[in-house]
């Protein structure tokens, strides 16, 4: 598999070096020239708090997806092409080699693509 | 990496005679594995530098707004690759130089670096990472070095799986026909 290649090819090794005792330096650095905060207030969110929106996103949406069901019965079934997030963990590598090398997927595509997903 | 209670420090960081210190060991704590992700991203120590500083000043400002439903190390991880990616567009946009060049650039950076060790495949290698786009190099960093799952990687990064093992496959294919036309 490509991975496997390049992993023997090229290895994991990092190459790079920091200066000596760099690490706590940067912390001696750092803290001096942190600015003065007002006291922050770190709010834990409970649980119940943060799953009774999703919870009622969700029978909402239980509550169409019935209701679609039930106007679109009797219809034909249309195939659909998008796969979830969930096959496309199920995905291994080698399949994923498969689908992109036979797709009309560019590199170009692909990054365009993560460019307008990202979500920072 | 030291090993810490994030719970803990959470609390701590919300008490004010207590938050300068647990802020501290945060950093301790986190800042290695923050700084090699930078620095993977930007090659160059000093860049990578002041970047870390830049996202730990910001982690601190903000950390009222850090809400617990996350990992501390997730929210620091975030912040560090908003602000590794601010910073190739600035540096992209100043130097407003071609592919070329930056090839030809990042080839003398690594010449006189005297922070780098590598012979020279691994040059090669690192010559054939900075041909990738900013946010397909960094979906490659976490797969390839860090062995991180897509579900994670997704997690941080807000991208679908299929879309970061497609991105994915196209790096290792992009970075061997780089391997193969140099060597």
């Amino acid at each position: 598999m490509a991975k496997e290649e390049l992993l023997k090819r090229v290895g994991r090794e990092n190459p790079y070096r920091v200066p000596e005792h760099y690490f706590e330096d940067f912390t001696v650095r750092l803290m001096d020239s942190l600015p003065v905060v007002d006291a922050p207030v770190v709010t834990t969110v409970p649980l119940w708090k943060r799953v009774t929106p999703w919870a009622s996103v969700a029978a909402v949406l239980i509550g169409v997806v019935f209701l679609i069901q039930s106007l679109s019965q009797g219809k034909a079934k249309v195939a659909s092409l998008n796969i979830t997030q969930e096959q496309a963990l199920n995905l291994s590598d080698e399949e994923v080699e498969i689908v992109i090398d036979n797709s009309l997927l560019d590199g170009y595509a692909l990054y365009e693509y993560l460019t307008d997903a990202s979500q920072f | 990496m030291k090993i810490i209670d994030e719970s803990q420090i959470i609390v701590r960081l919300s008490k004010p005679e207590e938050r300068r210190r647990a802020f501290e060991e945060m950093v301790c704590a986190y800042r290695e594995t923050v700084y090699w992700q930078i620095r993977r991203m930007v090659f160059n120590h000093d860049d990578a530098d002041d970047i870390l500083q830049m996202t730990f000043i910001k982690a601190w400002t903000s950390v009222d707004k850090f809400r617990a439903e996350s990992k501390l190390s997730t929210w620091l991880y975030r912040i560090a690759m908003n602000e590794t990616l601010t910073f190739l567009t600035r540096q992209q946009q100043h130097q407003q130089i071609s592919i070329d060049e930056v090839d030809s650039n990042l080839l003398n950076t690594l010449e006189s670096d005297i922070y780098f060790d590598g012979n020279e495949l691994q040059r090669h290698f690192q010559r054939a990472l900075q041909t990738l786009p900013p946010k397909q190099r960094q979906v490659f960093n976490l797969r390839y070095f860090d062995d991180m799952k897509y579900e994670d990687i997704s997690f941080l990064l807000g991208t679908t799986v299929g879309a970061l093992k497609a991105s994915y496959h196209h790096a290792v294919k992009k970075i061997q026909v780089y391997l193969d036309s140099v060597e």
